[in-house]
């Protein structure tokens, strides 16, 4: 169960920092697109792949709080999943905004929307880095 | 009799392991279809898609942004 859990958990980091078939790296790795600009601008099929990292990461962020409730982690696990709630509560409002913008082809908001998109999930991997694991 | 021991503890493990699967069930289902569309050309994302990447991920975002009930002592 345990080295499960560090799959789902470390699937979700892996794929959040992954390298997309079209060989771009993603936007949580530091690649060429970690900065959305001018010269690189959110398209929906950006957006499109933003999102399923996240919901990747989501995923496996419930997995984690599905056996924080379950008491198979050490009960430190609700304040990091607290910690984490802080940054997964931002990000909501920041994806509504964002699909919108790129529908319309706004792209001077969703280029800012895409990097506060960025660094909430940057500070929100630092706090799953210190959540507590599986007993 | 040290054996027997074993057996069963493999057996229990491989029980946890059966009940965490079907807790986790769903968000694992996601994760993995997720991973899979990581892989889709750009060419190939339509409306739909991007409606689906929508409510899959809200709904997930929804379900682990629900207030916590804490166990006593936690």
């Amino acid at each position: 169960m345990k080295r499960l859990l560090a799959i789902i958990l470390l699937g979700s980091l892996v794929s959040g920092c992954g390298i997309f078939s079209d060989g771009q790296k993603s936007v949580l790795q530091g690649g060429t697109s970690i900065t959305a600009s001018v010269e690189n601008p959110v398209t929906p099929a950006i957006l499109y792949r933003l999102e399923q990292v996240a919901i990747t990461a989501t995923s496996g962020l419930l997995v984690y709080r599905q056996q924080c409730e379950a008491g198979r982690i050490d009960k430190s696990c609700f304040d990091a999943i607290a910690s984490i709630q802080r940054y997964t509560r931002q990000l909501k409002p920041v994806f509504v905004d964002l699909r919108r913008y790129v529908r319309a082809n706004d792209q001077i908001n969703a280029i800012s929307l895409f990097n506060k998109a960025r660094d909430i999930v940057s500070q929100l991997s630092a706090e799953v880095a210190i959540a507590p694991t599986v007993k | 009799m040290m054996e027997i021991a074993a057996i069963l503890a493999l057996v229990m493990k491989g029980i946890s392991i059966i009940e965490g699967l079907s807790q986790a069930g769903q968000p694992i289902a996601s994760a993995i279809n997720a991973i899979k569309n990581l892989n889709k050309p750009a060419s190939g994302i339509t409306q739909a898609d991007l409606d689906q990447a929508e409510q899959v991920l809200d709904a997930l975002m929804d379900q682990f942004n629900l207030p916590l009930v804490r166990p006593e002592g936690a």
